[in-house]
């Protein structure tokens, strides 16, 4: 074939001075600037693209546009490879290199083929009915299965690209840029209103782009549509989005866009994403989408060069591409003559016009019968001829009612079938947006029914084919939208519109006769990407799958990439026939976004990488990570987990962290936790109602531990609250429950007690705390404060003072999470570091050791504290916890009271807290281990518990471990087991307190 | 992706929004005098109806105040915000108040016997 | 002082604050230290009168609205809080003498000055910048000199103020959460050339 054997170079929007070079399963051709990659195939004569999924037959280009069913292709290589790009959507670029799919070892030669001819045992469904025996066979026969499906392949690595996301706010949104669309679009931006016009294609225009013989207000098509444009974009407050498709309908009028920005380059700009994602909140829609060409349903309606008329007439017309050079047309309505009579006058050959249709009349037939085109009413295609390229087709009249065939078969040569099978309105945006469709018995077609957001549908998508109806309907739509967004205005007159029409009428003929009956001798193609045939949806309704959802499923008619764009209205009128139903009784299925598939990366966006989730870290971070720390997620928060010196495991340096800060002097940054300032003459009382002890009487400068309840009584938090002064109160919370404790205090005094003067503001962020713990603490911090007393009498446990720590002012909070002898200190955020520094500097010679979240967690456990989240679980209450005696009762009311009383609540068998020791002193039990008293050889065994947190203990000499188990405490002293994975641990139940019980140390 | 209007800040994406349940449950005053099935009731039980819902929200990511909403739960309309602490207004708002089987509560009864509102 | 020579930025060893081409459609700086105030009150006009008094101005009662006088901005929040921008090292006074007019009146002056990170934006595609990670409708038709508003900025909780409009804007964000901000900003940058410093 000789480069571009099939352009026709007087036509067509494509630039015949810029050739473009490219590859296609590894041979080199030449398009042309403008050319989409299936334009500028089919320029080559090139129609053989791929091969259908499940039969493997030959498949070659369909239409030109997003529905395509068949072109699929595998665009690009390495981490760009992209599968199932549709070829008609591909705008050709210098360099691109395409892949056919789904064939083995080439397109030509395709040993999936076989297939084909064992289609017969490959009916819908068949997988439902096969590969059952033997059982032990299954994944042997899921191996081969999964490495026949799918289509395509995916690309290995990440994908490099850039993708962003826009949010955008507009009065108008008008999807879609044909005659409607753009009639719309400038109605509505000529009143000043904001207005998006987005068209999935490359340039504006829609159907004006390849049906340019209107005259429309005395300019050619042409001319009208690029004023129109410029008129728009004169409108300040437009803005046009050509490659942009309008792909998702949801709430409250927010839809979503995706836009093309390089993908059509040989080169993209570095600085530029590949995509964007669009979300805009829209006060009012237009929906111009357009309508769809349904194929006809005949005898072997898929081979190459079998195409849809519409889409024949677009790659003359708008790409200078004649489809064939021998055209047959086969049609159930006008707009197929229209396509007859572009290709004669491009220099085509039409052998005929074979219209279903018994009686026609009008300006069309006319001029088709003037060219010396042989036009046969009342016939049908019965068969097709042709391997990899449709060569010839069988002709037959239909009987009178059109259920059957008569008289002799004739057979035709071609090199191209155009069929036109009607019109199937894009309705998927307004069902989305949970619009109803009516069927229009008259176009065979769902056409909008009523909206369910402000959104209103106009041109074609409406059913309406004559470009007249269609500019008026955009036009009244556009004005309609800026007017109900609040814009005044009139409306741009609606032009004259001069075209060639025919009589109109269709005739509905869904599964068209052949001389033999639907399913013997040939397929007829209904579903051409999940290569479903009329004859599966017969076979599903005789099997009972006779509910719309039940046949797309059963047949995956619909399921595939195109979500059934060329093929659900035939597929629910056929099934609409054999259950002698009229088609709103089948019904529709559910379009669902996106309207076109989209990368995965384009939602992800920016956010992947360290943009995944903000990651918190404290002021003191930068010395954690010199020193070599090890970090653990708590939250959002990167907290130091241990210090590991040179060589030292984690085992061993939170071994060697543990003893330090009771030995020592240890030093931990506990910056993350959260911390409320609770100010106003009710703050004591408010207290009083959230906490389950007593608040009232609490000293100033005293700090008192609280437990907090959900009304249910079960623990949600804990932490150490401050009286700062008469109304003023410092509380801190877990780091993980600081911002579900601000709103829960904001909750309940918005909602239940109004009239209470409290105010609470977060400071977590506003202190930076370090706190010092073990022996020597008093005596560091005694170096770094002398205007703090710091002696036992003067500076108790469980009180605050204010001085100034290293020439800083800071708040000195003695309280313990380790038992020992401890000071928080907090600081200004901005000060922290320093703060560390010169306690580190000035420990140095009490061989200072910090330690981080791990040696913290096994400090805290050796005395027996719980964690809220790790002991606690949301189904666990105080006396659980063995903290009957912080839940006070004497107060009136505080939540979560009146659930304590509850049955539940005192049955003798609640899972309670207790202490675990294993026989082998250095043996860890693992956290979450199931704890059994009846031990059995396997499971089922019943489970009392399990262990809630786990550790050794260097200051003990042993492993410790707490855990929840039925009746705990009434277990005390028993021998338990921990079945695990190869081995069981025997344990014995002891009190939770392992370290210094009686707590003396934290009162040094 | 709802549009909320915030009693404060006007229209807000959904995402800045944290939702609050069911509301208009009254909080016993006396929860003493209601029995443990009662008290449950009062807790744990939720009308879920297909249709005209009352229910509470607050402004999470923006001014963090809490207001009521009457919202269809099928269609997702929100048929009217009205301030925490009062009552709706809208005629579906109103029905779907005076209908609720909380009204009739052993916890409702408890909450207007003890506290000056309603 | 001691204490200011030990002072350090949440944004200390990421943010710049210079560099970048002078045709930038960004600029973006930190601005550190910034003495920042949380006042709680019940926006009556006790409290309006009081806080006037010690600000020089009332706090605005409009929501999402701010009033600045001088070196000082007072951005509403919610009914009953505001946040007092002022100028590094003013807020203590600043909130000594509030605490002052306000006496005894239900009402609180908070320090948050490192709680927040206070970021400045400026150039001529701020507005395409911040509609990449804010949902609100920013075009000069919704929003304008003058408004501020809580909401999202990528995954970070802000306070935006716009400052005039020529796309000039404050940020506030929580400080753990402005060094993912500044990367974020300096990130979605880049098809629009970005400078750093106030220019």
């Amino acid at each position: 074939m000789s480069p571009q054997s099939h352009r026709v170079t007087e036509r067509g929007r494509t630039d015949k001075t810029r050739l473009i070079p490219f590859k296609f399963d590894g041979r080199d051709y030449v398009g042309q600037a403008g050319d989409t990659l299936a334009s500028a195939l089919l320029a080559n004569g090139v129609h053989l693209v791929g091969r259908g999924f499940k039969y493997h037959r030959p498949r070659g280009i369909l239409s030109a546009g997003s529905e395509e069913p068949n072109a699929l292709i595998q665009l690009g290589q390495g981490q760009r490879s992209e599968p199932n790009t549709r070829a008609t959507q591909i705008e050709l670029f210098e360099g691109l290199v395409a892949e056919s799919q789904n064939r083995w070892p080439s397109l030509a030669f395709d040993i999936g083929e076989a297939n084909n001819l064992v289609s017969r045992l490959l009916p819908s469904g068949f997988y439902y009915k096969t590969f059952m025996w033997p059982a032990s066979w299954w994944e042997k026969y899921e191996h081969m299965i999964r490495r026949a499906a799918g289509l395509g392949k995916a690309p290995v690595g990440r994908d490099p690209d850039r993708y962003e996301k826009h949010h955008a706010h507009c009065d108008v949104l008008v999807v879609g840029s044909g005659p409607a669309g753009l009639a719309a679009a400038l109605a509505a931006a000529r009143t000043g209103a904001r207005v998006i016009l987005a068209d999935e294609q490359s340039e504006l225009g829609g159907g004006l782009l390849s049906n340019s013989e209107a005259t429309i207000a005395g300019k050619s098509t042409e001319a009208w549509r690029s004023d129109t444009i410029a008129a728009i974009e004169a409108c300040e407050a437009a803005t046009l989005l050509p490659r942009t498709t309008v792909t998702g309908y949801y709430d409250h009028n927010y839809l979503t866009m995706v836009e093309r920005v390089t993908d059509h380059l040989a080169n993209p700009p570095a600085h530029l994403p590949r995509q964007r994602l669009w979300k805009v909140r829209a006060k009012r829609v237009v929906l111009a989408t357009g309508a769809i060409e349904r194929p006809l349903v005949f005898r072997d309606n898929d081979r190459p060069g079998i195409m849809l008329s519409s889409a024949v007439r677009t790659y003359l017309q708008r790409y200078g591409v004649l489809s064939g050079r021998r055209a047959l047309v086969f049609t159930n309505n006008d707009d197929a003559y229209r396509t007859a009579l572009s290709l004669k006058e491009a220099g085509g050959v039409v052998a005929a016009i074979v219209d279903l249709r018994i009686e026609v009349s009008g300006a069309l037939l006319d001029a088709a019968r003037a060219k010396g085109i042989e036009v046969l009413l009342g016939h049908a295609v019965v068969a097709t001829k042709g391997h990899k390229h449709v060569r010839s087709v069988s002709v037959m009249a239909l009987t009178g009612a059109g259920d059957g065939v008569q008289g002799l078969a004739r057979e035709i040569e071609c090199d191209l079938i155009a069929m036109a099978g009607g019109w199937n309105p894009t309705v998927h945006l307004l069902s989305q947006s949970r619009g109803k469709l009516s069927w229009n018995e008259d176009l065979g077609a769902f056409v909008p029914g009523q909206s369910f957001q402000a959104e209103t549908s106009a041109g074609s998508c409406t059913g309406a084919l004559e470009t007249a109806d269609c500019i008026r309907q955009g036009l009244k739509a556009g004005m309609d939208a800026a007017r109900a967004a609040g814009f005044k205005g009139r409306a741009p007159a609606a032009p004259k519109v001069e075209e060639h029409s025919g009589s109109g009428g269709m005739r509905l003929i869904w599964t068209v006769p052949s001389t033999r009956p639907v399913g013997r001798g040939g397929k007829h193609f209904v579903d051409f990407q999940n290569d479903v045939t009329a004859a599966d949806i017969r076979l599903a309704a005789r099997e009972g799958y006779q509910s719309v959802e039940h046949l797309k499923r059963y047949t995956t008619t619909g399921m595939g990439t195109d979500q059934g764009k060329t093929s659900n209205v035939n597929a629910l009128a056929i099934l609409g026939d054999v259950l002698s139903s009229d088609i709103p009784g089948v019904g529709t299925t559910t379009f669902r976004a996106p309207f076109t598939p989209s990368a995965i990366g384009l939602y992800a966006a920016r956010n992947v990488g360290e943009f995944f989730d903000p990651e918190r870290r404290t002021m003191i971070d930068e010395w954690h990570r010199e020193a070599g720390a090890k970090f653990e997620h708590v939250g959002q928060w990167m907290r130091a987990w241990y210090y590991p010196k040179p060589g030292e495991a984690q085992r061993q340096a939170v071994d060697r962290e543990v003893k330090a800060a009771r030995d020592g002097v240890g030093i931990m940054d506990a910056s993350t936790l959260g911390k409320i300032d609770i100010q106003g003459p009710d703050a004591a009382e408010f207290l009083n109602r959230v906490y389950t002890n007593a608040w009232l009487k609490l000293g100033i400068g005293r700090c008192r531990y609280g437990l907090m309840l959900h009304e249910d009584a079960m623990v949600f938090d804990d932490g150490v609250t401050t009286r700062l002064a008469e109304n003023h109160f410092h509380m801190t919370t877990t780091t993980g429950g600081a911002a579900g404790v601000l709103d829960w205090l904001e909750e309940w005094r918005q909602t239940e007690w109004p009239e209470m003067k409290v105010h609470f503001t977060s400071v977590t962020e506003q202190w930076a705390v370090v706190s010092i713990c073990g022996r020597k603490s008093r005596e560091l911090l005694a170096e770094l404060c002398d205007d703090i007393d710091l002696s036992g009498e003067a500076f108790p446990f469980m009180a605050m003072r204010e001085g100034t720590v290293s020439g800083l002012p800071a708040r000195v909070f003695r309280i313990s999470f380790t038992g020992e002898l401890s000071y928080e200190i907090n600081v200004a955020a901005r000060h922290g570091l320093a703060l560390w520094r010169a306690l580190m500097a000035a420990g140095e010679k009490h061989a200072i050791t910090p330690y981080g979240t791990e040696a913290m967690h096994v400090l805290r456990a050796e005395k027996g504290f719980i964690i809220v989240g790790q002991e606690t679980d949301g189904t666990v209450g105080p006396d659980d916890l063995g903290m009957d005696w912080i839940v006070s009762k004497k107060k009136p009311d505080f939540i979560g009271r009146r659930s304590l009383a509850r049955p539940d609540m005192l049955k003798p068998d609640r899972k309670q807290l207790v202490g675990l020791l294993t026989d082998d002193p250095n043996e860890v039990l693992p956290e979450g281990g199931q704890i059994v008293a009846d031990l059995k050889p396997a499971p089922p065994m019943e489970m009392l518990g399990h262990i809630t947190s786990s550790y050794y203990s260097p200051n003990c000499g042993h492993s410790i471990a707490m855990a929840l188990i039925k009746g705990g405490r009434a277990r005390t002293g028993e021998k338990l087991f921990v079945p695990l994975d190869g081995k069981t641990v025997s344990v014995r139940v002891v009190e939770p307190k392992f370290f210094d019980p009686e707590g003396e140390r934290a009162n040094g | 992706m709802l549009l909320i209007e915030c009693p404060w800040c006007g229209p807000r994406d959904e995402a800045e929004f944290a939702y609050g349940g069911e509301a208009h449950i009254a909080r016993p005053t006396e929860p003493d005098k209601l029995s443990d099935a009662e008290w449950a009731e009062y807790l744990f039980l939720a009308s879920n109806p297909r249709g005209t819902y009352l229910e509470r929200w607050r402004h999470a990511h923006g001014c963090r105040r809490w207001f009521n909403a009457v919202r269809d739960t099928y269609t997702h309309e929100i048929i009217e915000i009205y301030a925490m602490g009062s009552l709706p207004k809208s005629k579906l708002g109103i029905q779907a108040y005076e209908d609720s089987w909380r009204r009739g509560s052993a916890a409702e009864q408890n909450a207007k016997r003890g506290s000056a509102k309603s | 002082m001691a204490e200011i020579n030990q002072a350090r930025s949440p944004l200390a060893g990421v943010a710049s604050s210079e560099g970048g081409s002078s045709e930038a459609g960004i600029r973006l700086t930190e601005r550190p230290f910034l003495g920042k105030l949380v006042l709680r009150g019940d926006g009556g006009d006790g409290f309006l009168k009081a806080a006037d008094a010690a600000l020089g101005t009332a706090p605005p009662i409009e929501p999402n609205t701010a009033a600045t006088i001088e070196e000082v901005s007072i951005l509403w929040h919610s009914p009953d809080e505001w946040l007092i921008v002022t100028a590094t090292s003013a807020e203590t006074e600043l909130a000594n003498r509030l605490r002052e007019t306000l006496g005894s009146m239900h009402a609180a002056v908070i320090d948050v000055s490192d709680s927040l990170v206070a970021l400045r934006l400026s150039g001529s595609s701020t507005g395409s910048l911040l509609a990449k990670g804010c949902a609100l409708d920013l075009h000069p038709r919704a929003f304008g000199p003058g408004q501020c508003a809580q909401t999202h900025l990528a995954s970070a909780l802000v306070t935006l103020h716009q400052i005039d409009d020529t796309g000039t804007w404050d940020i506030f964000v929580r400080a753990s959460f402005a060094p993912y901000l500044w990367r974020w900003l300096e990130d979605a940058s880049l098809e629009y050339g970005l400078a750093y410093g106030t220019g």
